[in-house]
């Protein structure tokens, strides 16, 4: 028989394999006596994209927690008693991310869960929260996620698409045009970014004169972009990250000049958008310059963006973003109030703890540097408001505010969890 | 309609180019060495990512265009003295394939390492449109890219016919023993074939570095059609290879005016399916 | 063989101990890692089925894979199928394709099959990733795994402890149906073909049906392995017919040792474990290490570690 081995490393092959097997068996061993851990700590985990196209979300967010819980703790914790953090990659893939959480609740006994903003694995997690009696808050904005696939042990502390529908709608009307085509990745945020602006477009007088979805990881638009019908004054695209420049950067090529409403410009620099640069809105959950905030928050976001490394510009010496990033600040500052204000202390106390936060009101401060929200009770979704952004004059300038309470006439709950 | 099907046959068109350049690489180290080498996509990265390095440390694309295949060739010749050296000829498929799949994790992760996990575009070095019809425009970046992967080709298939070099190598494809017989170094012919499928492989990814954005799994996909067009091509064939790439990429670009463009991706491939099954020995007998 | 009569039974008495007692001593965690194991391990024989016993590299083992999740999952979805009616569909199922691609394939040999693979489980992804409303595309579809119903008493697959049986049963018994199957006359066949298929014509085989046998039960053993993996999560999604899945399981089956059977189950064993291990110790290296020791493996030891302790299915005489 061909490539038969020498009779010497056969037997070495041997040994190795029987000591392998030693090793192995040890570490089962070693495994199961590690089970217990000490009572005390409280256990936040975090299931974010580290790696892949979302990492830049990811690496914010997780950052943004993780400087929250070292604030928190060195103010003696919450309730009293020390928060471990615990993180993981979830790569930007679904699959990944649920058998992250799945050792996060069972090997490392989470108390509660920070999902990142990967909408596919926030809603993979909705049902598996359920499942481990674990309450998670995600920054993921999907509509559903508060909607027809949440359950009461999600909350999220960011707004979602459809607020951010909202306040484009009203900014599409009066500065780009009536027609919108409509272009998103093929997963749960890209369809809610275009399907939420679909809707609420239609309620104002504004129209989707068609729409295309692209796989994740799709490299070149050019074939959708030729779809792009003449009769559209604008674009909206529901990308993220590179795509975005992708995306905008092709559309010029093709001599496409229309104004383009995108879903996340975070970590985008004015000059990576091309020659197209100008053409590009936003509508996101939070302004990247500090100016860009109403008066009474300014100073309660400054000490916020110092103690996270961000700049008043909006930008951190890893080149990430500061619009979307602070969800993962005031996640945790949310986890902080329910376990006080209700008493809890363990998973058992997990309604306690809903209920203390469902209606909730909070002020601006430093546990939510973007200033004052309710938590709604019916879907538990923070309120939050929105702001437009545009790029222009080398950066992204915000354009205006719409607050929490002007998007809130259009924007009705679509469950109530407390009937569970 | 038609202005869609314009730009769509012109892009599809752009691609098959580079993705012959690729696919040859492939077929290469396939038809003579009988590697199914699943590190392809990764070289593919290779070339995309050294790029991405020369750009931004030297300032300029044009340095990739040579430094790209250097570095790979660099790294070509060890991995192939490494491990693929004395597994040629005699094993069964398996044994290089699952070699060249765990290069395919060491290289991959390695540049995962050097280069992070977030995508990252680089400037488009020759931003000039060029008109087509109407207010649309194409890339001129995207027509060079194409030109230099059909100048590529055309230097390889020169090479291959009329240098001594490139006559060792078809002779050793044919039958190496009596490659071997008339005095053709024929283990080193098998080391510079192996280099050069790889350097095809990373020269796609410099050219296309531009044009997209650049990550470490960058190759994945483009592994999978390489691979497809490889096989129909038939073994080893240089113009089947060739030609197998302008099928699936134009009928991909034809489907994708009418269809959704994923339907429009299953769709080519069930065309290279049928195609396959008309000449199973690939289109070209070698 | 002196060393062999001695080794297997003590071997496999110590085994079978093992993994019925596991569960006992086990940490949540780890029992679930047994679970994929099982999994993967039946998944993998699936692949030595057509590759080790029969000598075609099947390269599209995915879509057996992600057909098998999805014939166990939509049933249960949309018609509230229980989990034994789940099962026989997706066996059902899975024949039935397995048949119908075997028959279309078996005219291929050796480059030409592994292409043809490749081109059709890539085509099965597109599709699977294409239709959204059906697949839930590469976010997927979540469920709620259905009690396991005997009769007058059920159990439920959300206790560890219930589900860890329930899948050593399904695979143990898989797995003594397939190495039955190999010692009869007519798995004795289908391993000539492997070993010289133009002797085995000359013999009077028909090797062309012997090969779509083969085709077919390694189509179903890896759907099952597919369905279970979705009875174990509760999700699946097109991702599962992506060709890592493919890859992964030739490599599992090679590093445990290809035409073994047991080395279906090994080479998960081994590697899913050491994965979870290295990852934990350092996530930044672990592919690196992956991709060495498979270099490493095949090298030294190309008949995998069932190879190494001399338990490959070889006909008598040599």
């Amino acid at each position: 028989m061909e490539g038969r081995v020498v009779k010497g490393s056969v037997i070495l092959s041997r040994i190795a394999l029987v000591f392998l097997a030693v090793v192995v068996c040890a570490s089962f061993m070693w495994g199961t006596c590690n089970a217990a851990s000490s009572k005390d700590p409280i256990v936040i985990g975090g299931v974010y994209d580290l790696t892949g196209p979302l990492s830049t979300h990811g690496r914010g967010g997780s950052m943004t927690a993780k400087a929250a819980i070292d604030r928190i703790n060195k103010a003696g914790g919450i309730a009293g008693r020390p928060v471990k953090y615990i993180v993981e990659d979830s790569a930007t893939d679904p699959a990944t991310g649920l058998r992250k959480l799945r050792k996060l609740i069972l090997k490392d006994k989470c108390d509660f869960v920070l999902i990142g903003v990967n909408s596919g694995v926030a809603v993979g997690a909705i049902p598996l929260a359920k499942e481990m009696n674990t309450i998670i808050f995600t920054e993921a904005t999907a509509r559903d996620i508060t909607g027809k696939k949440g359950n009461r042990y999600v909350f999220r502390a960011i707004g979602d698409a459809e607020m951010a529908a909202i306040a484009m709608a009203r900014f599409a009307r009066t500065e780009l045009g009536k027609n919108a085509y409509g272009l998103g990745a093929d997963y749960e945020w890209g369809h809610s970014v275009i399907d939420m602006a679909e809707a609420v477009f239609a309620k104002v007088g504004l129209k989707m004169v068609g729409k295309g979805f692209s796989p994740v990881g799709t490299l070149d638009f050019v074939p959708y972009l030729s779809k792009v019908p003449k009769q559209a004054d604008f674009l909206v695209a529901g990308y993220f990250t590179n795509d975005v420049l992708n995306l905008v950067n092709q559309a010029w090529e093709i001599g496409l000049r229309k104004p383009v409403f995108v879903g996340s410009v975070h970590s985008i620099r004015y000059k990576d958008l091309g020659p197209g640069a100008d053409l590009v809105w936003c509508g996101t959950y939070g302004s990247r310059s500090l100016s860009g905030y109403p008066q009474d928050v300014r100073a309660a976001q400054k000490a916020y963006r110092n103690a996270v490394g961000l700049n008043d510009e909006g930008w951190d010496k890893n080149e990430l973003s500061a619009e979307y990033i602070w969800a993962g600040w005031e996640g945790v500052s949310w986890i902080k109030k329910g376990v006080e204000d209700s008493g809890w202390k363990s998973r058992d106390d997990n309604l306690k703890f809903m209920k203390a936060l469902e209606g909730a009101t909070v002020k601006t401060s430093i546990d939510f540097p973007t200033g004052g929200k309710t938590m709604r009770a019916e879907d538990h979704q923070a309120l939050t408001d929105i702001y437009v952004l545009k790029a222009e004059k080398g950066s992204l300038v915000t354009k205006a505010r719409v607050s929490a309470a002007e998007i809130l006439p259009s924007y009705p709950p679509l469950v109530d969890f407390r009937k569970e | 309609m038609t202005g869609a099907l314009v730009l769509s046959l012109l892009n599809a068109a752009v691609w098959a180019c580079v993705i012959a350049m690729v696919s040859l690489g492939l077929t290469l180290i396939y038809g003579q060495l009988s590697i199914i080498n699943i590190a392809h996509g990764a070289m593919y990265a290779i070339g995309a990512i050294s790029t991405f390095y020369m750009t931004a440390f030297l300032g300029s694309w044009a340095y990739s265009l040579v430094a790209g295949p250097l570095i790979m060739a660099a790294v070509a010749v060890v991995i192939y003295l490494a491990t693929l050296r004395y597994r040629i000829i005699g094993y069964p498929m398996a044994t290089t394939l699952i070699i060249s799949y765990g290069l395919m994790f060491i290289l991959e992760q390695t540049l995962f390492l050097i280069f992070g996990g977030a995508p990252r575009n680089i400037p488009n070095p020759l931003p000039f449109q060029v008109p087509l019809f109407g207010r649309t425009t194409y890339s001129g970046y995207r027509i060079f890219a194409a030109m230099f992967s059909l100048a590529i080709i055309g230097a390889l298939v020169t090479f291959l016919k009329k240098t001594k070099l490139g006559l060792w190598i078809r002779a050793t494809s044919q039958d190496h023993d009596t490659a071997s017989a008339m005095g053709i170094p024929v283990p080193s012919v098998y080391m510079f074939t192996f280099v050069l499928g790889s350097v095809l492989a990373a020269l796609g990814g410099v050219v296309v570095a531009p044009m997209t954005s650049i990550t470490p799994g960058m190759g994945h996909d483009i592994l999978i059609d390489a691979f497809i067009i490889v096989i129909v091509a038939g073994f080893g064939s240089i113009p089947g290879t060739i030609l197998s790439a302008l099928i699936l990429s134009l009928s991909n670009g034809i489907f994708s005016v009418f269809f959704d463009p994923v339907l429009a991706k299953g769709m080519s491939l069930a065309v290279m399916v049928g195609v396959l099954y008309w000449r199973p020995e690939g289109i070209m007998r070698y | 063989m002196s060393d062999k009569t001695v080794y297997k039974p003590i071997a496999f008495c110590a085994v079978v101990a093992f993994l019925v007692a596991a569960p006992h001593f086990l940490s949540l965690f780890y029992k679930q890692l047994l679970i994929e194991i099982l999994i993967f391990g039946l998944f993998s024989l699936g692949f030595d089925i057509i590759y080790g016993f029969t000598g075609l590299l099947n390269f599209g083992m995915s879509v057996f894979f992600g057909l098998g999740g999805y014939m166990v999952l939509l049933p249960i979805l949309h018609w509230h199928a229980g989990i034994w009616t789940a099962l026989l569909i997706c066996i059902a199922a899975c024949s039935l394709f397995s048949l119908c691609y075997g028959c279309l394939i078996a005219r291929f040999k050796s480059h030409y099959f592994v292409a043809f693979t490749i081109v059709v489980s890539m085509i099965f992804f597109y599709i699977a990733m294409g239709q959204r409303p059906i697949t839930g595309s590469d976010e997927g579809l979540t469920i709620k795994v259905p009690a396991l119903d005997f009769g007058f008493f059920t159990l439920s697959l959300y206790n560890t402890m219930t589900k860890y049986y329930f899948v050593l049963a399904i695979c143990g018994l898989v797995f003594l149906i397939v190495r039955r199957f190999f010692r009869t006359p007519y798995g004795r066949a289908i391993v000539a073909v492997r070993e010289n298929e133009a002797r085995a014509q000359l013999i009077g085989y028909n090797t062309r049906n012997l090969k779509i046998a083969s085709f077919t039960l390694s189509g179903v053993v890896a759907g099952i392995a597919g369905g279970l993996y979705v009875l174990h999560l509760g999700f699946t999604s097109a991702n599962s017919f992506y060709w890592l899945w493919t890859a992964r399981s030739v490599w599992w089956t090679i590093t445990g040792g290809a035409g073994t059977l047991v080395g279906a189950f090994i080479g998960p064993a081994v590697l899913v474990f050491f994965e979870d291990l290295i990852s934990t110790w350092n996530p930044d290296f672990y592919l690196i290490i992956m991709g060495a020791i498979m270099i490493l493996m095949i090298t030294l030891a190309p008949d995998g570690i069932a190879g190494l302790f001399k338990l490959r299915f070889s006909r008598r005489e040599k």
